[in-house]
């Protein structure tokens, strides 16, 4: 019973944790501490969390079953579902901050720029997975289209790190995007490599 | 056919070269006057009315002071931390971090190449302290971002003159320290070190084209290039080249960092213009650090009254 506690309070912390970097954005935003480029700061800031809980939700299951720790399963959605808030969030900014809500200008980057036409993609991607995370979705769908449909999270994830490794690459550094494109693919081996061994 | 050559006329290379195109730039400015003056009273002058013959100053026709008019200046503080100074990251703050560590003090500068008088010199004969004076430039960078710098410095075409470069001498190619122990970034395969850029001569024979030493009233932070760079404000501002060690002339075009590492991307010119899109974004729009709405862009970065004339006839789509 106490272990039970222990976990259930240590899930609701993990849930909690997809809120810091949001809170770690609002305070600098409020101390006016956001760099000569806050737009540009902010957009990067977003992107990146979103990246990284990407990464974090494809981590869960993984752990999980090398660990079997069967009760921390749950953080799964909350973390996926934290990567959709800061991914929305960075379109937002780009869309409102860095674009000014002008429409043509938006249609002009998704098709003269690759790297925003990938981010554009990954979201896309995402967005249903969002939409269907709750329960009443799933039941209505049924669990076997239900569990396709999120399979969406590979592609997604993909796109959305090749969008920051074009970005990146126009500077002629992409040793950062590389790292996490490592991680992911890592992720997807264990996956296959599991996939083979069940049959 | 005997060709002339100067010393035909009992004149060596240092005569002809300089002179030329002087003369070449005063006439510019004095057609871009007198156009907009005939312009403004509705009539047309004789072009001969200036003596055609008389060495003249381009220096003289330009207001300086009147460059910088009606700009707000970008304050110190973004100035000094928002750098693209590869030599010490890549990150925007990261020369900021990192720069101190570099030595700036003793600085030569070493000139060679096609030029009569090559020589290596002490920083402060380049450039005496009571020769500076202030230029404030906008500066475009290619990222999409702009800044107001009131910079200290002196002309560059002077500069160069003293080394008297040969009438072959067509580009000019400028170097920055090499020295990984100070300059972190240099231990990355980011650009291929040292980084170097160049200018056609005429463009850096340009009133415009300028070596700063100092800017806000002070000598130049280290991460702003000190203590020498190149301020030339209708081109993007990656062709401003920081903690300048060599300056070499050259007969041919030089092969500048960039262009090296992503020729598809990035031109020798690199001339500020909107209607030429980099190839991962669109140059139309501008941030000016301070501001929350972007700006248009201008063409040679609102300086093309002074610098238009130098590409006359060029195809700035296909040299871009």
């Amino acid at each position: 019973m106490k272990t039970k506690q222990l976990r259930t309070f240590v899930r609701y912390l993990l849930y909690g944790a997809n809120l810091l970097p949001a809170l770690v954005l609002l305070e600098r935003f409020l101390s006016n501490n956001l760099g000569p480029n806050p737009i540009e700061e902010v957009l990067l800031f977003s992107g990146f969390w979103a990246m990284v809980l990407l990464l974090i939700t494809l981590s869960i299951s993984p752990l999980v079953k090398l660990f079997s720790q069967g009760w921390l399963m749950p953080t799964r959605k909350w973390f996926g579902l934290g990567a959709f808030f800061y991914a929305l969030l960075h379109l937002c900014f780009y869309i409102v901050l860095d674009q000014e809500l002008n429409l043509d200008w938006i249609l002009e980057d998704v098709i003269d720029r690759w790297f925003i036409f990938l981010g554009s993609a990954a979201f896309l991607l995402l967005l249903p997975l969002a939409l269907t995370s709750n329960k009443m979705a799933m039941q209505k769908m049924g669990a076997k289209l239900w569990q396709k449909l999120h399979l969406l999270i590979y592609p997604g994830t993909f796109l959305a790190l090749l969008h920051f490794y074009f970005k990146k690459a126009a500077k002629n550094d992409d040793k950062e995007p590389l790292i996490y494109l490592a991680i992911f693919i890592g992720l997807m081996l264990w996956r296959f490599i599991k996939k083979g061994r069940a049959k | 056919m005997r060709r002339l050559s100067p010393s035909s006329f009992g004149l060596n290379e240092r005569d002809t070269t300089p002179e030329k195109l002087w003369l070449e730039r005063r006439r510019f400015i004095q057609q871009s006057a007198l156009g907009g003056l005939a312009l403004a009273s509705g009539i047309t002058m004789p072009q001969q009315v200036f003596a055609k013959d008389k060495p003249l100053n381009p220096y003289v026709g330009i207001d300086f002071k009147k460059l910088g008019a009606g700009e707000s200046l970008t304050p110190f503080k973004d100035v000094t931390t928002y750098n693209n100074f590869y030599e010490f990251g890549t990150g925007k703050g990261d020369p900021a971090k990192h720069a101190h560590a570099l030595t700036t003090n003793p600085w030569t500068i070493k000139v060679d190449g096609a030029c009569a008088k090559p020589a290596t010199v002490d920083l402060s004969k380049l450039a005496a302290k009571k020769d500076w004076q202030e230029r404030i430039y906008r500066l475009r960078c290619v990222e999409g971002w702009s800044m107001v710098i009131p910079w200290l410095g002196v002309p560059l075409g002077p500069v160069l003159q003293r080394f008297e470069p040969l009438q072959k001498a067509r580009f000019v190619e400028f170097q920055t320290l090499f020295r990984p122990k100070e300059m972190l970034g240099q231990t990355s395969g980011v650009l291929d070190w040292p980084y170097v850029e160049g200018l056609r001569l005429d463009e850096a024979m340009n009133p415009l084209s300028f070596l700063a030493l100092g800017l806000y009233g002070k000598t130049l932070p280290n991460q702003n290039g000190a203590p020498l760079r190149l301020v030339v404000p209708w081109k993007y501002g990656f062709k401003s080249i920081k903690s300048i060690v060599r300056i070499t002339f050259h007969e041919k075009m030089p092969t500048t960092s960039w262009v090296k590492a992503t020729p598809q991307e990035y031109g020798f010119y690199s001339n500020v213009n909107p209607n030429v899109p980099h190839r991962r974004w669109s140059q139309k729009r501008e941030r000016r650090i301070g501001e929350f709405r972007k700006r248009e862009t201008l063409l040679f970065n609102g300086y093309g009254d002074y610098v238009a004339d130098l590409y006359r006839g060029m195809d700035l789509q296909k040299h871009f």
